[in-house]
């Protein structure tokens, strides 16, 4: 709550190196102008079972004072920025990454915010390794590739030891992507720890579709298809009076204060929308309004997975990283429609979530922007379902964990905890042990409460897991996610809950991996443990 | 022009000593009959202020004149940044005006501000408030933004004058939380952790080279709220943490040594501590629940134990309701009385009435509480005369 203020006199001193640089060479693509047309981000597609992308992290100041974060390719047609990595099951993805982040800082206030007293035993002198760099600074970066179900080791998907410090040596990632991943949208973005919010709220953010979901919801088949990404930017100077700012696919979504972003479709023509909440702190709630009325849209998938059944919902609740994916209908001719945020209540202490108009949507004969769904190919492969008979399985482990925060002054809380039940709180180290440890085959029950007057956004790294309950009762129709809402507590009666089963069954997945929230000033603030997963 | 400026001497001279006899009329009854508020209204919401209530002798503060300050208040900071700091020899109250990065100069009698004095010109409070504090001689305010102290002659007639301020920083770069002054020693609490001390003989503090982890940092345990037994041989620190965890520190070396780690109750932080006028027990204002714990303190050993809790007082829970600044009535035995500032919608002045006796204590919130405050954003109360150490 109210952590903008701290957040931006953090960001105000990491300025401060890169000005001059950025003012000499164009570091980052630019951004659309509030009022234009959504585009999406250009695709990059595997061809021949890989995908090989250059990504270069950046960072550089635009002239309205935000500091944008860049996973920058350099295309035949120019810069740009967090491409759609497309990829098909069994395919590998390599990612040569470079970073070029030039904020040096040893400012006391950045130094402050972001490395108050959960970085304890980190070494003091750079590492070169970048799978053993011990050294975390606001230049430091990596990858994390949400949702996907791979391992957490070095070069694949890990975050506990893989920091990247500036150099002009590429570190490689390469990822296989599972045979059985079910097909959806995933997302990239950075994870070191202590930093995760400054540059993912700079925009460093990208979307990665495992392809084929045509294959399990065939009424996407030969649908326009839009990626959205729905990003939240925070103002140099940070102040409240100021704020934070939503963005879809890079254009602010400030209406009133300027023109809306404007998605164009065809009058009653269906379209695919891929939506990722890729904002630091803002639980969205998300509306099609055709002249002020909700519609109803199918929902397809949540957090990559393809939920099952027909579900039709006219409000989708998504936290910080969750994605949702859902089929629409476009407007009638001339019948005004919007795309809308319509507000979130995130507890007395949650960072306020007003409502705000996304998009205004126009209907056009000719619109352009959107590409066919099926365009990609997924070879068929005869492989066991992820996830497959979860619900039915007696979990070997039952485990409560809890949120809590603690508070200095009136600005809100400045300490983030998680928690085993039992255990006396503390802030998240990167050299800890891991708070959990289990084995491969475990599928065990966690049971979340959150005793803060704040929303939490619980999310599990290499694995999905189902949700099975909220406040002790079943989910009618539970649905696998790697990201969910726990609610906040009134401050009377029982701790809000909710309980998930935990599929520890792949053995890929072997090894120390996080939890954490995702609302990135908790995650960077402490609010994370360490799980161990043992072969 | 001349003339004009001979003039002008003339008023102002004429007005400073009339402020300054009306300060110099020593005032000391052997209890506090003055409470004095730091308002800190909102930036954009008017003038800052302080308001000076008068002490019936039921205890109830009743009658508070406004004395507005000038400048800009910030709404908020800090918890335990004490923006109220009062002299024991002398009816002045210094009351940081957290927007504008001043101290301004109260004299409690006259109900008057004296002058508000700047620090240097990258001194800043916002966001986080400014706290104060006194040795008799000289001022100090912390400066949360800036992460500076500054350091002020206190002259006549509650006035101030800028000495010059230090760069500060705990292990972990923390601001200062929390402050307290024993004779020539300031010791600080940085919310991150560490503690330092340094020697303030000369004025402006020079660091005893003591900077370090408090015990509580290894498990997430910060020091933020300070204070300093009367014989100068302790210093007790209060902790940011999910429970209520004290530290102390055997300072009789004249630095900080290893502070011990005591567990007196699990309703809360307590970030905001205040020893009783006996040492008998360490008042600690539970900030975030609404509840208030007294500890038991033995100051020959510097021993920390278990005490008790109030019941949560009316107007929580609000989760934006906050209590800090404990003070009490007396300056005697237990203090008799606690009174606490209250931040928030339902924001007050808490009276809670203590007693102890054979290893026992109760707090009760008194029947009047709590007392409207002047503003919804109080974090910090003094009395006059304030504890005699």
């Amino acid at each position: 709550m109210r952590r903008f203020l701290k957040w931006g006199f953090a960001v105000q001193i990491v300025l401060g190196a890169f000005l001059t640089v950025s003012a000499q060479t164009p570091r980052c693509p630019l951004r659309p102008d509030p009022g234009s047309v959504v585009l999406d981000a250009p695709s990059l597609s595997s061809h021949n079972g890989s995908l090989s992308v250059d990504l270069t992290m950046r960072n550089a100041m635009d002239p309205l004072n935000f500091m944008h974060y860049c996973f920058d390719y350099m295309s035949s047609t120019g810069l740009i920025e967090a491409p759609t990595l497309r990829v098909n099951p069994g395919d590998t993805l390599t990612i040569n990454f470079t970073n070029d982040l030039t904020s040096t800082t040893t400012s006391r206030l950045a130094n402050e915010r972001h490395a108050p007293v959960h970085m304890h035993g980190m070494a003091d002198a750079p590492g070169t390794d970048p799978c053993t760099s011990k050294v975390i600074t606001p230049n430091t970066s990596n990858i994390h590739f949400h949702g996907l179900n791979v391992p957490p080791v070095c070069h694949q998907d890990d975050v506990v030891n893989t920091l990247v410090q500036p150099s002009k040596t590429p570190f490689q990632y390469q990822i296989q992507i599972p045979a059985n991943e079910p097909p959806g949208l995933y997302w990239y973005h950075p994870h070191p720890h202590g930093f995760t919010g400054l540059q993912v709220s700079g925009g460093a953010a990208g979307a990665i579709i495992v392809n084929g979901i045509e294959k399990i919801k065939p009424q996407v088949t030969g649908l326009a298809e839009r990626i959205f990404f729905i990003r939240q930017q925070i103002p140099v100077n940070g102040s409240d009076e100021v704020g934070s700012q939503l963005t879809l696919n890079f254009q602010p979504a400030i209406f009133p204060k300027d023109d809306a972003p404007i998605i164009r479709m065809k009058p009653g023509e269906k379209q695919f929308w891929r939506i990722a909440n890729a904002s630091n702190t803002v639980f969205l709630s998300m509306q099609i309004l055709f002249a002020g009325v909700a519609q109803s849209v199918e929902l397809i998938s949540l957090d990559g997975v393809p939920i099952n059944g027909d579900r039709f919902v006219n409000q989708l609740d998504v936290p910080p990283a969750g994605r949702a994916e859902f089929i629409i209908s476009g407007p009638p001719a001339g019948t005004p429609a919007t795309f809308i945020h319509k507000g979130f209540d995130t507890g007395p202490t949650g960072d306020p979530s007003p409502e705000q108009m996304l998009a205004k949507i126009v209907t056009n004969s000719n619109s352009a922007e959107q590409a066919p769904a099926s365009s990609t190919i997924a070879p068929p492969r005869p492989v066991t379902p992820r996830f497959s008979g979860l619900a039915a399985i007696m979990p070997s482990t039952t485990r409560k964990l809890y949120f809590s925060e603690s508070a200095l002054g009136t600005a809100g809380p400045v300490n983030f905890f998680l928690s085993l039940d039992g255990q006396i709180p503390h802030l998240f180290t990167m050299d800890e042990p891991p708070a959990i440890k289990t084995k491969v085959g475990a599928v065990e029950d966690w049971t979340f409460e959150n005793r803060t007057p704040e929303e939490h956004a619980f999310h599990m790294h290499q694995i999905h897991f189902l949700v099975t309950a909220i406040n002790g009762v079943a989910v009618p129709n539970p649905t696998m996610q790697d990201t969910v809402i726990v609610p906040y507590w009134t401050g009377k009666g029982p701790y809000p809950s909710v309980t998930v089963r935990m599929d520890f069954r792949d053995p890929e997945i072997a090894g120390t991996f996080v939890y954490h929230c995702h609302i990135l000033d908790h995650e960077d603030g402490g609010m994370m443990q360490k799980i161990e997963v043992d072969p | 022009m001349k003339f004009v400026t001979v003039f002008m001497l003339l008023i102002v001279g004429a007005q400073w000593n009339g402020i300054a006899q009306s300060a110099a009329q020593t005032f000391q009854p052997a209890s506090p009959s003055y409470l004095i508020t730091n308002d800190d209204p909102p930036r954009k919401t008017g003038a800052s202020s302080g308001t000076v209530f008068t002490i019936a002798a039921d205890g109830t503060p009743q009658n508070g004149t406004r004395v507005t300050l000038g400048g800009s208040g910030a709404g908020g900071g800090l918890f335990n940044a004490n923006r109220v700091s009062i002299l024991r020899d002398s009816p002045c109250a210094f009351l940081s005006i957290n927007g504008a990065g001043e101290v301004g100069g109260v004299d409690i009698l006259a109900l008057q501000d004296v002058g508000n004095t700047a620090g240097s010109s990258t001194d800043s409070g916002l966001p986080d408030g400014i706290g104060v504090v006194n040795n008799g001689s000289y001022l100090y305010a912390s400066f949360s933004t800036s992460q500076t102290i500054g350091t002020y002659s206190i002259m006549p007639g509650c006035a101030l004058t800028f000495l010059g301020d230090i760069s500060v920083a705990g292990k972990q770069a923390g601001n200062v939380k929390g402050m307290a002054t024993h004779d020539n020693m300031l010791v600080v609490a940085y919310g991150d952790g560490s503690i330092e001390s340094f020697d303030i003989s000369a004025g402006i503090p020079v660091s005893h080279g003591d900077l370090q982890n408090a015990t509580g940092y290894n498990t997430s345990r910060f020091p933020a709220g300070v204070d300093i037994t009367q014989d100068g041989r302790y210093a007790i620190f209060g902790d940011l943490s999910t429970t209520t965890t004290i530290e102390v520190s055997d300072i009789s070396s004249g630095k900080l040594t290893k502070t011990k780690l005591y567990d007196v109750a699990t309703a809360g932080n307590a970030v905001s501590i205040y020893l009783s006028p006996d040492q008998t027990l360490l008042y600690i204002a539970n900030t975030n629940v609404g509840k208030v714990t007294a500890a038991f303190f033995n100051a020959t050993t510097g021993k920390v134990s278990r005490g008790c809790t109030s019941a949560k007082l009316r107007g929580f829970p609000d989760d934006w309701q906050f209590l800090t600044s404990p003070v009490t009535e007396l300056n005697t035995g237990t203090g008799s009385v606690l009174y606490m500032a209250e931040y928030g919608p339902n924001a007050g002045i808490a009276i809670v009435n203590v007693s102890s006796g054979s290893g026992k204590c109760t707090l009760t919130e008194a029947a009047a509480s709590p007392l409207q405050a002047p503003t919804t954003t109080l974090l910090s109360i003094g009395v006059y005369p304030p504890r005699q150490f």
